[in-house]
């Protein structure tokens, strides 16, 4: 016989279930009833089926899925555990699943309903990718077509791009933790190659090799998928990164039916990986066409000014070269004017220049005396006279 | 870093030389500073153009350690 003490049998119970139960490959599904949050840390429920009920206990944090309420049916991954304290039986839980595509589609519209409230997908705060983007963070599987598609349609649209590949898994439970550390990476913008040597990098490392400019973009991309696989893009860690992002962000999933809250909550959505290279950058072709409808325009406009600068000059010449000749002109009359005042001229007429002995021009009697010497000025010579006598005009 | 032919930032350069080619359409009458903005807007022009023709996209991993 072997006698054990209440704690040592229970740990040994608790060993057991350790040692026996695979936690990541059985899950055990039932609905769910009475959920309850206590102490804002740790959850509790009871997963009921028509037969059984087995409490359900696990701390928040690892609820990472969409949120779940009572009735859901979930799949609960964990391990079977004995609480030493109450003896109380229940499957402590590592991650809980929902179950069934209505199961998820209702908690996918609970969680909707949450994000909107709190204003996540507001038009309001989107923003605009730049024109001519430059630097691209890339979330993305490296396997994956979609990667394939956005950097095929990516390199026949434009050039120079400076494209950071993220790779991620785009499905699975390990999906959303990688993306939103992507995001988080990405977000930090300066990325130190000196610590990430990337062999697919040539070229010396100069100084400043780590001074990288922020992303312009930051884009996130997978092919289609069903609900399923595609819930890492409903995640709420992810929709909080992206929603965080300073890095505007583009997001395109190819499917046909509801979007996913990731590309809700983007700047700019994008309906499959070749509609968001689309709309990461303009087509080459394009702005070429547009570069050389610019310069045409810069040439004729210049050509114009020039035309009209020279008619300007060509103006200005003929208004100096009317003003030279109205100089001229009036030059012309004014000696004209000039010569009508030369005395010469009046002696030509048969008048004749008096002057006295002084050589003063004489024009009166007044202050001359008989017997005064004159000057005679005439045509071809002078003459001098003597004054015999005086005879004044009666003044009247 | 020197300035090198790869770190021209295609949208400052496309949007300087749409401001030149706007200045041009408003008629301003200044034969220097129209000549300066020509020689300009031609040399950002055959840079964009020479981006977009021999330029090509570089792709490069980046490393994440998973948690």
């Amino acid at each position: 016989m072997q006698i054990m003490s209440v704690s040592g049998f229970l740990a040994y119970v608790n060993e057991t279930f350790k040692a026996i139960w695979d936690a990541q490959e059985v899950a055990i599904e039932g609905e769910v009833f009475g959920y309850r949050l206590s102490q804002g840390q740790w959850v509790s429920f009871d997963l009921k089926d028509a037969d059984g009920l087995v409490n359900i206990f696990l701390p928040v944090w690892k609820m990472q899925g969409p949120p779940i309420e009572d009735g859901m049916r979930v799949r609960v991954f964990g391990l079977p555990r004995v609480y030493p304290k109450y003896g109380k039986f229940s499957l402590s839980a590592e991650r809980i699943e929902i179950a069934g595509e209505g199961g998820l589609r209702k908690a996918l519209a609970l969680l909707r309903q949450r994000l909107e409230q709190e204003g996540l997908f507001d038009s309001s705060r989107k923003r605009q990718l730049p024109r001519f983007p430059m630097r691209i963070a890339l979330i993305a599987s490296r396997e994956s077509a979609a990667y394939g598609d956005f950097i095929r349609i990516l390199n026949e649209r434009w050039r120079g791009l400076e494209i950071d590949l993220y790779h991620v898994l785009v499905q699975g439970e390990n999906a959303p933790g990688q993306i939103v550390r992507a995001i988080e990476w990405a977000g930090r913008g300066v990325i130190d190659h000196a610590l990430v040597p990337d062999p697919m990098v040539a070229g010396p490392k100069g100084p400043g090799r780590n001074e990288l400019r922020p992303y312009d973009a930051l884009v996130l991309t997978r092919g289609g998928g069903s609900l399923e696989e595609l819930m890492a893009f409903n995640d709420e860690r992810v929709v909080r990164a992206l929603y965080g992002s300073k890095i505007p962000t583009l997001v395109g999933i190819g499917h046909e039916r509801d979007l996913t809250f990731a590309e809700e909550v983007a700047d700019v959505r994008a309906s499959t990986p070749t509609d968001c290279a689309r709309r990461l950058v303009s087509d080459r072709q394009d702005v070429l066409y547009e570069l050389a409808t610019l310069e045409r325009g810069i040439s004729e406009a210049l050509e114009f000014r020039v035309d009209q600068w020279r008619e300007t000059i060509a103006n200005s010449i003929d208004v100096a070269l009317r003003w030279i000749k109205g100089l001229e002109d009036r030059r012309a009359s004014l000696t004209r004017l000039f010569q009508s005042f030369d005395p010469r001229s009046v002696v030509q007429r048969g008048y004749a220049i008096i002057s006295d002995g002084t050589g003063q021009v004489r024009t009166a009697l007044k202050g001359l005396r008989p017997q005064d010497t004159l000057t005679i000025a005439m045509r071809d010579g002078t003459a001098e006279t003597l004054i015999q006598s005086l005879y004044a005009k009666k003044e009247k | 870093m020197p300035k090198k032919k790869s770190d021209l930032d295609f949208g400052k350069a496309f949007a300087e030389l749409e401001t030149i080619a706007a200045w041009f359409e408003q008629g301003e009458a200044d034969l220097t500073q129209g000549l300066t903005k020509f020689e300009r807007a031609m040399a950002l022009a055959t840079e964009l153009k020479g981006h977009l023709q021999a330029a090509e996209n570089k792709i490069k991993e980046i490393k994440m350690k998973h948690e």
